[in-house]
């Protein structure tokens, strides 16, 4: 089994627009949507859902109010402000530590677990997709993302498919973490702006920290082609090779309303992505 | 002006131009104004300043530390630890720092005080000036999972005699509630695409379940309207409409503030903050 994991630092690159093309131009591969807080992926894959189960994980705390004597010693003890000052609790700020209730010298204070979202398996023309969608507000979502890679991996197994593409999240935190861990290839969408730059930077640290081959896609390269040429440089430095570049197109907007993946549409930069899919190809990291 | 107000610029999306909007709100007033990054794993609102470092502190949690030659290998600590972070490993308990939440329930429930709670580095929080914006930065440390303690820290910076603008993290998650937290108002930038309309929509329903206000700006507007039928139907107010322009690409791209540039932008950005702060009172 291979899994590439599309990520990018930077918010709003295209990961998304890039994962879905690579999805239906490989037409072999079982889809992981781990953006699970910002879902997109099924905007344009409109899939067909074959199943759906709630995703709990950790714990929240819930005051029995009759039964409390508002000593006070949660609020003292608790750390995350969940408490609050008549002792019910927050969900939210919540973190499902359960030291209110191991104080409580009343039992006051029960632990319930946390139903955090929804996680989905579904058929796309481009393949088999999970997906899931964390619950607004909610903790959790590295885990969520784990989930979801699990079960890509069996739904591929047991299909006798031995490729998994991942949509991941921006930013170098939990999620990021969760979907780098274990992966065999990473491919970074970025952008040649001073930001992009900055976010590789920090983005190539980490996954340098975890020693996965990475390739990089400049997305709206032509905006700033002396920008595009240092993206492409900084990467060379930390070991991420250039794939590809594609160009600014705003056919692909239009083409994500007609919910078509840029691959799949009569639009200049279709050309590129599919330059980006061969790259990718002859370097191995699709099969 | 309202001196106490706390602004956050959101999205749920990424990329569809917060931190272009909070940079150029905190330019275009001219006058005291804080900046507070939050977006902490990708920071970038400082790259578009020329900013005069203030202060450079490292931002820590407590996680814990057992002293083996107190600890009787009862194994209380890993029971109580919900998050899996101590674990009994041949009869001692051995942590892993990256699931402790810092909860502090280990060392409470030891019954023998073996447990000592030690900082452990979560990143760096940065002040800085430019002119009369004061800004903070959080910086998450690489290999760091849990952006929402680094978040609490920089919030804890805010000052309560100017405007405070938060440019907020991406996603709807715990950080983004985190940042979200306590602010006055928050202003989401909604991208008319389809993805940018899902994720505002995300957005919306957290600051619901939050009960914060939140009104929206409408950024690359051109071509689809999809944002504002949105708004419409759920009765949010829209404050403004960017159009795609190549001049602002390369503004952003080269971190240079839109409304000093392009002298046209000056009053659409006056004219958004005039119009966000009025719907406040």
């Amino acid at each position: 089994m291979k899994e590439l994991a599309v990520v990018s630092g930077k918010g709003g690159t295209g990961k998304t627009s890039v994962t879905a093309s690579l999805a239906v131009l490989s037409n072999h591969a079982v889809i992981a949507d781990c953006d699970v807080d910002t879902p997109n992926m099924h905007l344009v894959l409109n899939p067909d859902k074959l199943e759906e189960k709630s995703f709990t994980a950790g714990y929240t705390a819930e005051t029995d109010l009759q039964v409390c004597i508002s000593c006070g010693e949660c609020l003292q003890h608790c750390r995350f402000h969940a408490v609050r000052s008549n002792y019910s609790i927050d969900p939210i700020l919540c973190e499902g530590c359960g030291l209110c209730a191991w104080v409580c010298p009343v039992h006051a204070i029960t632990m319930h677990p946390k139903r955090c979202g929804t996680i989905m398996v579904s058929e796309t023309r481009a393949g088999r997709m999970v997906h899931a969608h964390l619950l607004p507000a909610s903790e959790n979502s590295g885990k969520l993302v784990t989930d979801v890679r699990r079960r890509a991996c069996r739904e591929a197994e047991d299909a006798g498919i031995s490729m998994v593409i991942i949509d991941g999240t921006p930013g170098i935190g939990c999620p990021v973490n969760a979907t780098l861990t274990g992966c065999d290839h990473v491919l970074v969408v970025s952008e040649p702006t001073i930001s992009g730059i900055h976010d590789l930077v920090r983005l190539g640290a980490l996954i340098s920290h975890f020693s996965i081959p990475a390739y990089l896609c400049v997305n709206r390269w032509d905006i700033h082609p002396e920008f595009t040429d240092k993206l492409e440089e900084q990467a060379l430095r930390l070991s991420i090779q250039p794939a590809g570049r594609i160009r600014f197109d705003q056919g692909i907007t239009q083409a994500h309303i007609a919910m078509s993946t840029i691959a799949e549409s009569d639009i200049p930069a279709a050309e590129d992505v599919k330059a980006l899919y061969s790259c990718l190809l002859s370097y191995g990291v699709l099969s | 002006m309202m001196k106490n107000i706390i602004l956050g610029v959101g999205s749920g999306k990424g990329g569809t131009g917060k931190t272009a909007v909070a940079v150029n709100l905190a330019s275009v007033l001219r006058s005291q104004i804080q900046l507070l990054d939050c977006d902490v794993e990708e920071p970038n609102a400082g790259l578009f300043f020329n900013l005069e470092e203030t202060s450079r502190d490292t931002v820590s949690r407590q996680i814990p530390a057992v002293d083996p030659d107190i600890c009787t290998s009862c194994g209380l600590c890993c029971r109580f630890c919900r998050f899996g972070a101590l674990v009994m490993l041949s009869g001692s308990p051995r942590l892993y720092a990256d699931l402790c939440h810092s909860c502090g329930g280990c060392t409470a429930v030891c019954p023998v005080q073996a447990i000592q709670e030690v900082p452990h580095e979560v990143g760096m929080c940065i002040s800085a000036s430019a002119g009369v914006i004061e800004m903070v930065t959080g910086e998450l440390r690489i290999g760091e999972r849990s952006a929402v303690p680094l978040i609490a820290e920089v919030k804890k910076h805010r000052k309560t005699d100017m405007p405070v603008i938060i440019d907020m993290p991406p996603g709807t998650s715990c950080s983004f509630a985190e940042a979200a937290s306590g602010c006055n108002h928050v202003l989401l930038v909604g991208e008319a695409s389809p993805f940018g309309l899902h994720d505002l929509a995300c957005a919306v329903d957290a600051l619901d379940i939050m009960g914060i206000e939140y009104s929206v700006m409408v950024n690359r507007s051109t071509g689809s309207d999809i944002i504002d039928r949105f708004c419409s139907e759920k009765g949010i107010q829209i404050h403004a409409h960017l159009k795609e322009d190549i001049r602002i690409s390369r503004c952003i791209a080269e971190g240079k503030i839109i409304t000093e540039e392009i002298k046209e932008y000056r009053g659409i950005f006056m004219h958004l903050w005039e119009s966000v702060t009025r719907s406040l009172s």
